[in-house]
């Protein structure tokens, strides 16, 4: 399964990048493929581009702010979830995902 | 037939005591009957009196009309249309010590919102932090005095009315001539000019004769008369005044039914002795009082009545002693020996303190001694850079009063004592005896640092009745300062040989204002040669060496240095007004403010030209003006090699710590660098960039680490690393960092889990990214994701800029870095400020 997820809290400082590494890290120890764009005070790093998005299954927005370029991902799949949520609990989000 | 003079009234303030004290010993000089008819309020008063002047309710805009009748009625007239034209509108300016630097905005720091403490909001006066028990006094009343015996008859009243204000006149001149501190000084001539009142003696007289009044009793009645008028007056300043009457008054009644005749040293018969450390509350207290109080006890003041120009006021600052006014009925809302918290900064009153806000202020307080340390090594330090180029920092003043407190700042010297305010706000020149009095002190004071004196520089903006100089359309393009010495030669001259005199022992040098050309520098040198042959020939010793300067104001100097540099032994050049003369730009006009700018490559390249034409030709040039005080600008003034810079003296410690930081190579580079720019945005960037902090290395420093943190709450916490900040000089306002730290953390907890809290903002505010870090000794609620209590806080600060994206990758690797339970693990582990910064340079 390949997953892609966009992270983006207020100030983007500090939550966005928790997030992106947290969602990171735990898709990798359940072997699951994921790439994870940060939206932040640096602006948009690690940036999906069409073929990320042509072969992703599903897309994870993590964010507590309107995100950038969100029609990338017209037609998609998409779960949503808070910045919080996706620190606190990002092997319940993709366990979700992956059935 | 008498004259008369009409006109609207141009003052903002209305007829205060100023300008009335000036009209009325203009109005004595002439035998012809002088009365102030205001056609708005219609009053008349009488020309010769101050307090009847005061009381006619002059306003602005008021149609006015002045009617002389007598023999001189002719000369009255035209000395009066000359006062009323030249020198009146000046009067609008803040008279000086009223300015008061601390008045704030009010702000309410967060801890008092979120305690729900009872809190009282005044205007603070002053700096500073003062905790004591209260100590109310209920103002001074005036009560009636119990009538006299029947056997007073009128002549005898008024003789002892009329006896006890010559005593108290008697009195107030030796207190005038006794006082060293200017303020001090202005307020006492203010009471002497009430005492000595042809308006206040007649309205006494008046109550004695037609009432069969006592005297005391009359007295009593008569400044009930006047506040009165006073009260009901719409000027906020001339309410104030009352407070001079009613001490005039009461010293008055004093000594007419006490036997005893206290002095007014005695304030005990006021009231008021304090027998410990007290914060005094009152209505208000009368200038006389304060002037006896005890200020070794007196820790703060807090008074209803009286606004930031109240003369109380103004003392109280001159005597930094934390002041708030201006609350309401305070002396009733406050219980005597209650324990109080005076916050003069932020002006409020905090009555019977929790805990927390004990605690709040008690780390005010520290972060301030540390502010006050972490500058205090460079305070006795010589300015110089880090590789040990000597860079002399002085302080400007305005008055002898300024120098003690210049030095403990660590003044190596003094390059600029304006010497203005000797010559204004007084009706008559300032003899030589009076100047010498105070170079001699200045002199005393310094020892061997040296002490520039500019000799006097004034214009035609600037009110001085004995000088009458005409009002111009272009004042500081006219008849100012040297250019106006050969019509003033007595007044200069006694300027000359006042600091001559005062010249030995000590370090006196002497500046002249404004110069052009070399045939001023010259006629100037004639001068001061000719007042040094006067001293001679009378036997009078001065210092025969003193060194002369003038100032660099006019570019045209520039193209005479060659000339000049022979005649003179040193330059300081007068920024502000360089860079106004220099663009052809007033400095006070805001919309071509943009212009007054040291970015701009031609006024840097004509600052190199001066500094490096002055050095070529062995003399030394300083620089003066506010722009000497900025230390973003510091690189560019070390880099052009200035010999020394001089500025308020409150900036010293700073500006010498930022010198330390320096390095004279790379300053020079960068100057060499910014002449070559095209544009000021091109300069300004060059030196940004310059200034900047290198990436990673200086994110944290061991001053922004607490390993051992005691805060408490997460309140607590989040001030205590938004504190270090302002210590470590990376923010300015404390209060302003922490409410936008809470504005982020009340969208949702940054407690992230791991006992791990990472609080954050981004904001222009923030000077130099950084991070704070706290390892706290007890665990506390953080309302974190994990529901675990917090026991370490990186507090991340930001600035909001592009230019500082390096930082905000090394912030985003940290936040991942954060997600990794073994890096939490070592960074529990750590025992040193240097382990923390390693780690996380190791890290990230």
């Amino acid at each position: 399964m390949k997953i892609v997820a966009v992270t983006a809290c207020p100030t983007g400082i500090a939550h966005t990048y928790m997030a992106a590494e947290r969602l990171e890290k735990t898709a990798k120890k359940m072997g699951l493929d994921i790439k994870v764009e940060t939206q932040g005070a640096m602006g948009i790093e690690n940036e999906l581009d069409q073929e990320d998005i042509a072969h992703a299954d599903v897309v994870i927005f993590a964010a507590d702010i309107a995100l950038q370029k969100r029609e990338r991902f017209d037609g998609l799949k998409i779960v949503e979830v808070s910045v919080r949520e996706a620190i606190k609990n990002p092997e319940g989000i993709l366990q979700k995902i992956a059935g | 037939m008498a004259r008369q003079i009409v006109f609207n009234f141009p003052l903002t303030n209305g007829l205060h005591a100023r300008p009335a004290s000036l009209l009325q010993e203009i109005a004595r000089r002439f035998s012809a009957s002088i009365s102030w008819e205001n056609n708005r309020s219609n009053n008349r008063a009488d020309g010769k009196s101050v307090l009847s002047l005061i009381a006619s309710d002059t306003w602005k805009d008021d149609p006015c009309r002045i009617v002389i009748d007598g023999a001189d009625e002719l000369e009255a007239e035209d000395a009066l249309k000359k006062f009323l034209e030249n020198e009146f509108p000046g009067f609008d300016d803040v008279p000086p010590g009223s300015q008061i630097p601390g008045v704030q905005e009010q702000k309410i720091p967060r801890v008092i919102k979120k305690e729900n403490t009872l809190y009282f909001a005044g205007t603070g006066a002053g700096w500073g932090i003062a905790q004591a028990p209260a100590f109310v006094f209920d103002s001074f009343h005036l009560e009636p005095p119990a009538d006299a015996d029947e056997t007073k008859t009128v002549e005898n009243e008024i003789r002892s009315v009329q006896e006890a204000l010559n005593n108290l006149a008697r009195e107030l001149t030796e207190a005038v001539d006794r006082s060293r501190n200017q303020i001090e000084k202005d307020i006492l001539n203010a009471h002497l000019a009430i005492a000595q009142d042809k308006a206040y003696l007649e309205k006494i007289a008046d109550y004695i004769v037609s009432r069969d009044y006592s005297a005391a009793k009359a007295v009593f009645a008569a400044a009930q008369y006047f506040a009165a008028i006073l009260q009901s007056r719409q000027s906020h300043y001339i309410r104030q005044r009352l407070a001079d009457i009613k001490d005039i008054s009461a010293r008055v009644i004093l000594s007419l039914t006490c036997e005893c005749r206290p002095s007014p040293a005695d304030t005990a018969a006021y009231g008021i002795r304090l027998t410990g450390p007290v914060i005094l509350i009152a209505e208000s207290i009368l200038p006389s009082q304060f002037i006896s109080l005890d200020k070794k006890l007196l820790k703060g003041l807090v008074l209803s009545e009286a606004g930031t120009t109240s003369h109380s006021v103004i003392l109280a600052r001159a005597y930094n002693i934390p002041t708030v006014a201006g609350i309401e009925n305070i002396h009733k809302k406050v219980n005597p020996g209650e324990v109080l918290i005076v916050d003069a900064g932020r002006g409020l009153v905090i009555p019977a303190p929790n805990a927390t806000l004990s605690r709040f202020y008690d780390l005010e307080i520290v972060k301030q001694r540390q502010i006050n340390e972490k500058n205090a090594p460079f305070i006795s330090e010589p300015g110089a850079t880090a590789d040990g180029k000597k860079m002399e920092t002085a302080a400007n003043i305005g008055s002898v009063e300024e120098l003690e407190s210049a030095f403990s700042n660590g003044a190596e010297g003094v390059g600029l004592f304006r010497t203005e305010w000797v010559f204004m706000n007084r009706s008559t020149a300032p003899t030589e005896e009076e100047q010498f009095d105070i170079y001699s002190r200045a002199a005393a004071i310094a020892g061997n640092r040296p002490v520039i004196i500019r000799t006097l520089d004034i214009g035609g903006d600037k009110p001085i009745p004995y000088l009458d100089l005409p009002r111009e359309a272009n004042p500081f393009l006219g008849y100012r300062a040297i250019r106006i010495y050969n019509d003033f030669n007595e007044l200069i001259d006694a300027q000359l040989r006042a600091i001559l005199r005062a010249s030995v022992p000590g370090n006196l040098k002497i500046m002249f204002p404004m110069v052009s050309c070399m045939e001023e520098v010259l006629s100037l040198k004639k001068r001061l040669k000719n007042a040094m042959l006067g001293l001679e020939k009378e036997g009078i010793p001065f210092n025969t060496g003193i060194a002369v300067g003038i100032m660099v104001e006019i570019p045209s100097v520039v193209f005479a240095l060659d000339e000049i540099c022979r005649e003179v032994d040193f330059f300081s050049v007068g920024s502000n007004d360089l860079s106004q003369y220099f663009f052809a730009a007033d400095r006070a006009n805001p919309t071509v403010s943009y212009l007054h700018n040291p970015f701009y490559p031609s006024f840097l390249r004509l600052l190199k030209k001066i500094v490096a034409g002055i050095h070529a030709r062995g003399k030394w040039v300083g620089l003066c003006g506010e722009m000497a005080g900025n230390i973003a600008h510091l690189p560019i003034w070390v880099g052009l090699g200035f010999d020394e810079i001089s500025l308020a003296s409150a900036g010293i410690p700073a500006v010498k710590s930022a010198l330390r930081t320096l390095k004279s190579g790379e300053c020079n580079l960068l100057v060499s660098n910014l002449l070559e720019k095209n544009t000021a945005l091109q300069v300004e960037e060059r030196l940004s960039e310059f200034s900047r902090a290198p990436a990673g290395v200086d994110l944290i420093t061991g001053e922004l680490i607490d390993l051992d943190s005691g805060s408490l709450t997460r309140d607590e916490a989040v001030r205590e690393a938004v504190n270090l900040l302002e210590i470590a000089g990376r923010i300015e306002n404390s209060d302003e960092v922490e409410d936008l730290v809470w504005q982020r953390e009340n969208a949702y907890s940054t407690g992230i889990g791991f006992g791990v809290a990472t609080p954050h903002c981004h904001s222009p505010a923030i000077k130099n990214n950084s991070i704070v870090f706290l390892k706290l000794r007890r665990p506390i609620d953080w309302q974190s994701l994990d529901n675990q209590p917090v026991d370490m806080v990186f507090l991340l600060a930001m600035r909001a800029s592009d230019r500082d994206k390096e930082h905000l990758r090394i912030l985003a690797r940290l936040s991942r870095k954060l997600m990794d339970e073994e890096f939490i693990v070592k960074l529990r582990s750590v025992g040193k400020p240097a382990d923390v910064i390693s780690l996380l340079k190791e890290c990230i």
